[in-house]
């Protein structure tokens, strides 16, 4: 360990004082980005959410063209047996 | 039920839940609020400003689907850093490889990653505090800017940023110590540069 290197206080957890302490100018530091990031924020949501309503749409509207085969058969089975 | 802009996180972070993607009004302006210092720090991480904005926006988009595992147990603000320094240092690691180099007890001049590049202390106008900080944090190295910038910025806990960073906690306090120390010099520096350039006639 050189010299230099800092040392855990008494209760393990480490002193900021020991290494130099906190640089209070990157405490507060933001950007200005304007109303730019939301738009793109809202728009990211909107495609995402799109896109999963169509892999929805992908996966559900085989079985419910299937499901809708299967009815209209057995209703023709069924009305031929009335007949 | 009170205007947006007059809604505690709390509150905004509830709404946004229960509104979900049909009306985002609650989570923009929880994006309104917190923008600047995400934009900042992803800023400091990657040294891209393009790279900043997407990364900003990917961690927001994180977080909008993430509400439901949000259990407000954090702030909303130390939730979205979470997600914010996760979010940067995968981007560092798949576009730069790994970030840092294992340097618990070595000598700064046998490494140049870790010294401050030169521009840092020459190309210094009349600038404002803003771009001063991000011109000398640019000229630090990786391995330096971002454990200085979890720390400081994101107010990380030593423990953590070991965690995040994958190395030891001595290594992280060097890391530390050094940085802050190359930053108050090179900050130092441009501050003398730039009132100089203010008084050249």
């Amino acid at each position: 360990m050189t010299p230099d290197t800092p040392q855990p206080d008494a209760a393990g957890s480490i002193n900021d004082a020991e290494t130099g302490g906190p640089v209070l100018e990157l405490q507060d530091l933001s950007l200005d980005v304007g109303d730019r990031l939301q738009r793109r924020v809202r728009g990211s949501i909107n495609r995402r959410v799109l896109a999963g309503e169509l892999v929805g749409l992908v996966w559900t509207a085989p079985l419910t063209i299937l499901l809708e085969f299967f009815q209209a058969a057995i209703e023709l089975f069924n009305g031929k047996r009335r007949n | 039920m009170s205007g947006i802009g007059q809604q505690t996180d709390d509150q905004l972070v509830e709404r946004a839940r229960t509104d979900g993607p049909s009306d985002t009004r609650a989570f923009e302006e929880l994006v309104r609020r917190h923008q600047g210092f995400v934009v900042a720090n992803c800023r400091v991480i990657t040294k891209s400003a393009v790279d900043a904005e997407d990364l900003a926006q990917d961690v927001f988009v994180k977080a909008f689907f993430g509400l439901k595992r949000f259990e407000g147990r954090a702030q909303f603000r130390t939730w979205l850093q979470r997600i914010k320094v996760n979010h940067c240092l995968n981007h560092l690691r798949t576009t730069k490889g790994a970030i840092m180099v294992d340097i618990d007890n070595l000598a700064q001049d046998d490494h140049p990653e870790m010294q401050t590049a030169p521009s840092a202390h020459v190309d210094v106008q009349a600038a404002s505090d803003r771009e001063r900080i991000l011109m000398v944090l640019d000229a630090m190295s990786d391995t330096l800017r971002i454990p200085l910038m979890l720390r400081d910025g994101d107010g990380q806990s030593y423990e953590e940023i070991a965690g995040h960073l994958g190395i030891g906690l001595s290594a992280v306090k060097m890391r530390i110590k050094r940085a802050r120390e190359e930053f108050r010099a090179a900050f130092a520096h441009t501050s003398v540069r730039s009132v100089t350039a203010d008084q050249a006639p």
